[in-house]
C-alpha cells in the first residue's frame, strides 16, 4: 500500500509468559475506516493502545506517517482516542472537556471557541456546553468523547469499543452517525470491536484477530465470501463445516468426507490427502431438488427444526457423518409450490460446487 | 398506638450516654464554681476560662501543638500524595515490601518507636530534642494514614481519565495538575484533617521527644498533679471539644463530597 498512514511491523506485546499481541504486521491506509475484530483477549485493544502510545510493544515497530513511534509518548502522537469508558473528566463541564486538548496549543480565545463550537456541532451537541459531565446520558457522553478527540484534529482517531456501553437501538443509530462522521471529516478511523455485525457495517477493511494474531484482513464481503481459515469462517456469520481429506482429480477438487461421500469444492492449495474443511454458507444450500443445469453436491438428511423468520426460514438438518446439524437458510420465494416440511421429514440438501470453500487451515 | 418503649431504644440511649456522658461532663464542670470536679455543682462561673486565658504556659503549649500539627499535616500529605500515586499507578519493584514498611507505624506500638527514636536522635545523631523532633516523629506516624486515605481516593476513579489527558496532548505534570489533583482533592483534605488530629492529640512520642517546649497533651499531663489547675484544663478541653466537633462536621461534608464527586463539581 503506497498511501499507508500507519505501518505496523511485527509488533509484539508480552505480558509475562503471555503474548497479548504476537508478531502482527499490516498497514492502514489514509482515510480508511479500519476495524480490528475479535473475541475479548485477542489483543485488539492492546494493539490499539500501542498505536496510541499508552502501551509499549515488547518487539517490532509502529510508524505513523512514516515517523517511527518508538519512544514517542502518547501526548506527542498525532492520534486521539475514544475510550471504552469514554473517560469524560467528571470535574469539568462539556465545553471544558472538549477544550481540554486545545489549551496547550494557546490558540487564543476566538479560535479556540470557534473550534469547540464546530466540534460540538459535528456531534450534534450544540447548546450542551455548560452541562456537567454527570448530567449526560450514555450516548451524549460518547459524543463528548468524540468531539474532545476530533477537536484536536488527529491524523488518526482510535476508538476502543465506543458503542459497547449503549443499548441496541442507540448503538445502531450511532453506527450510522459514526460512518457519516468519518466520511465528513476524512480522518482515518481505527475501530476496535468484538461485534462482527458492527465491524461489517462500519468498516472499509477488517482485521480479524485471535490469540494475538491477525487471521485475515479484508473487506466485509471478502471475509464473508472468502474466509481463509475455519476460525474466520465461523466468526463471521454462520457456516457449515464438513471435515475430510483433500483429493485432486484432474483439475477438480474434492473432499473425501467419509460417510457423506465425495464432496466437490472450489479452489484449494492444500496437499493431496491433507485434512481440510469444506465450508458452505447456510443460504447457499437448497432443500429439495437442486435447480437444473448447475453442478451440485447433494446429501441426505432429516429435518430437526425449522424457525420461521418472515421472508425466509432457518432449517436445522441432521446429517449422518456431520456432528453438528447442517444449518440452511432459505427464502420462502425459492420454495414456492414445494410441500411444507415437518420435523422428522427426510430431506435432500444440495449446493452448487462453487459455493463450497475448501479451507486448509 | 403502641406506647411500649422498644428495648433497643433504651439500649441506644444507654450507649450514647455511656460514650458521650463523660465527655459532656467536661464542659459542665468547666462552668462550675469550684476547684474539684465533683457533684453537687456550686454555681455558674466563667473564671476558669479567665484563668485559662491567663495561663500563658498552657497557651504556649496550645500554640506549639497547633503549629506542629499544621506543619505535620501538610508535610505528611505532601509526601503521602506522590506515595499513593506511586502505589496505585505504577507497578513498583518490591512494592509489597515498601508498603509493608510504610504501614509499620500502624501495628508497632508507638512507645517502641518513641524509645528507638529517642536513642537514635540523642545518642547516635546527636540532635537536641525540640518541637522539630516531635514533628518529625508525627510525620512518620501519620504518613500511613495519609497514604491510605489518598490511595482509597485514587483507586476510586477511572484510570483512563489520566490516559485520556495524556492522549489529548498533556504531559505528566499537566495531567497531575489538571486531572489527578482536582479529582484527588477531597482525599487531600481528608488527609490533612486526619494527620492534623493524629499529631494534635499524640502523647507518647511527644512525651519522649519534646525538649523544653511541651506539646499540649504533654503539658496537660504535667498539670494534672496540681488540683487547682484542673478547672483551667477543663475549660481548654471544652473549647477543643467544640472546635473538633466543627472539624468533624467539616470532614464529613468533605467526605460526602468525595462519595458523590459529580454532584460536588456541578
Amino acid at each position: 500500500m503506497n498511501d499507508a498512514i500507519i505501518a505496523i511491523n511485527n509488533v509484539r506485546r508480552d505480558f509475562g509468559a503471555v503474548a497479548a499481541v504476537d508478531g502482527v504486521s499490516f498497514d492502514i491506509a489514509r482515510g480508511e475506516f479500519f476495524s480490528m475484530l475479535g473475541p475479548s483477549g485477542c489483543g485488539k485493544t492492546t494493539l490499539l493502545r500501542i498505536l496510541a502510545g499508552l502501551d509499549q510493544p515488547t518487539g517490532g515497530a509502529v510508524a505513523i506517517e512514516g515517523q517511527p513511534m518508538a519512544g514517542v509518548p502518547a501526548n506527542r502522537r498525532p492520534t486521539n482516542m475514544v475510550f471504552q469508558s469514554y473517560a469524560i473528566f467528571p470535574h469539568l463541564n462539556v465545553r471544558e472537556n472538549v477544550v481540554y486538548g486545545l489549551k496547550r496549543l494557546k490558540l487564543g480565545g476566538e479560535e479556540e471557541r470557534r473550534r469547540v463550537d464546530a466540534a460540538l456541532a459535528l456531534v450534534k451537541l450544540e447548546g450542551y456546553g455548560e452541562r456537567g459531565a454527570h448530567q449526560l446520558s450514555g450516548g451524549q457522553r460518547q459524543r463528548v468523547a468524540l468531539a474532545r478527540a476530533l477537536v484536536c484534529r488527529p491524523k488518526v482517531l482510535l476508538l476502543d469499543e465506543p458503542l459497547g456501553a449503549l443499548d441496541k437501538k442507540l448503538r445502531e443509530e450511532m453506527q450510522v452517525e459514526l460512518r457519516a462522521l468519518q466520511r465528513e471529516v476524512g480522518i482515518t478511523f481505527v475501530f476496535v470491536t468484538h461485534d462482527q455485525e458492527e465491524a461489517l457495517t462500519l468498516s472499509d477493511r477488517i482485521a480479524v484477530m485471535a490469540r494475538g494474531k491477525v487471521l485475515q484482513i479484508d473487506s466485509a464481503a471478502g471475509l464473508y465470501e472468502n474466509p481463509n481459515c475455519r476460525e474466520v469462517a465461523e466468526f463471521i456469520g454462520t457456516t457449515n463445516l464438513f471435515a475430510g481429506r483433500l483429493e485432486r482429480r484432474g483439475g477438480a477438487i474434492a473432499v473425501d468426507a467419509g460417510p457423506l461421500g465425495m464432496l466437490r469444492g472450489g479452489m484449494a492449495d492444500g496437499a493431496e490427502g491433507s485434512a481440510v474443511h469444506l465450508a458452505v454458507r447456510p443460504e447457499k444450500i437448497f432443500i429439495g431438488k437442486a435447480p437444473a443445469g448447475i453442478s451440485c453436491n447433494t446429501i441426505a438428511g432429516r429435518l430437526v427444526a425449522q424457525t420461521y423468520l418472515g421472508d425466509r426460514s432457518r432449517y436445522l438438518v441432521a446429517v449422518e457423518g456431520s456432528a453438528a446439524p447442517v444449518s440452511v437458510s432459505m427464502q420462502h420465494s425459492a420454495r414456492d409450490g414445494a410441500p411444507a416440511l415437518s420435523p422428522g421429514a427426510a430431506v435432500e440438501l444440495s449446493w452448487p460446487v462453487d459455493a463450497g470453500l475448501v479451507l486448509t487451515r | 398506638m403502641d406506647r411500649k418503649v422498644s428495648p433497643l431504644l433504651i439500649y441506644a440511649i444507654g450507649f450514647v450516654v455511656f460514650l458521650y456522658g463523660p465527655v459532656l461532663l467536661m464542659p459542665l464542670f468547666s462552668f462550675n464554681d469550684g476547684i474539684f470536679a465533683v457533684f453537687p455543682l456550686n454555681g455558674f462561673t466563667l473564671r476558669h476560662y479567665a484563668s485559662m486565658a491567663a495561663n500563658t504556659s498552657m497557651l504556649a503549649a496550645l500554640t506549639d501543638s497547633l503549629v506542629v500539627a499544621t506543619i505535620v499535616s501538610v508535610i505528611a500529605t505532601a509526601i503521602g500524595l506522590p506515595t499513593a500515586i506511586a502505589f496505585t499507578r505504577y507497578k513498583l519493584p518490591a512494592g509489597g515490601a515498601i508498603a509493608g514498611l510504610l504501614m509499620l507505624p500502624l501495628v508497632v506500638p508507638s512507645i517502641v518507636f518513641a524509645v528507638a527514636l529517642l536513642v537514635i536522635l540523642v545518642r547516635v545523631v546527636g540532635i537536641e530534642l525540640s518541637l522539630w523532633t516531635v514533628g518529625a516523629a508525627h510525620v512518620f506516624l501519620s504518613l500511613p494514614f495519609s497514604v491510605m486515605v489518598l490511595m482509597a481516593r485514587l483507586e476510586g476513579f477511572d484510570r483512563s481519565l489520566e490516559e485520556a489527558s495524556r492522549d489529548l496532548g498533556e504531559n505528566a505534570w499537566g495531567t497531575f495538575r489538571r486531572v489527578t489533583l482536582p479529582l484527588a482533592w477531597p482525599g487531600v483534605i481528608s488527609s490533612l484533617l486526619m494527620c492534623f488530629i493524629i499529631s494534635f492529640d499524640e502523647f507518647v512520642m511527644a512525651f519522649f521527644l519534646s525538649g523544653t517546649e511541651p506539646t499540649l497533651p504533654v503539658f496537660l499531663f504535667s498539670q494534672l498533679r496540681f488540683p487547682n489547675k484542673l478547672p483551667g484544663v477543663l475549660a481548654l478541653g471544652s473549647l477543643i471539644l467544640f472546635a473538633s466537633a466543627i472539624l468533624v462536621v467539616a470532614a464529613e461534608m468533605v467526605r460526602r463530597r468525595g462519595v458523590a464527586p459529580e454532584k460536588a463539581w456541578s
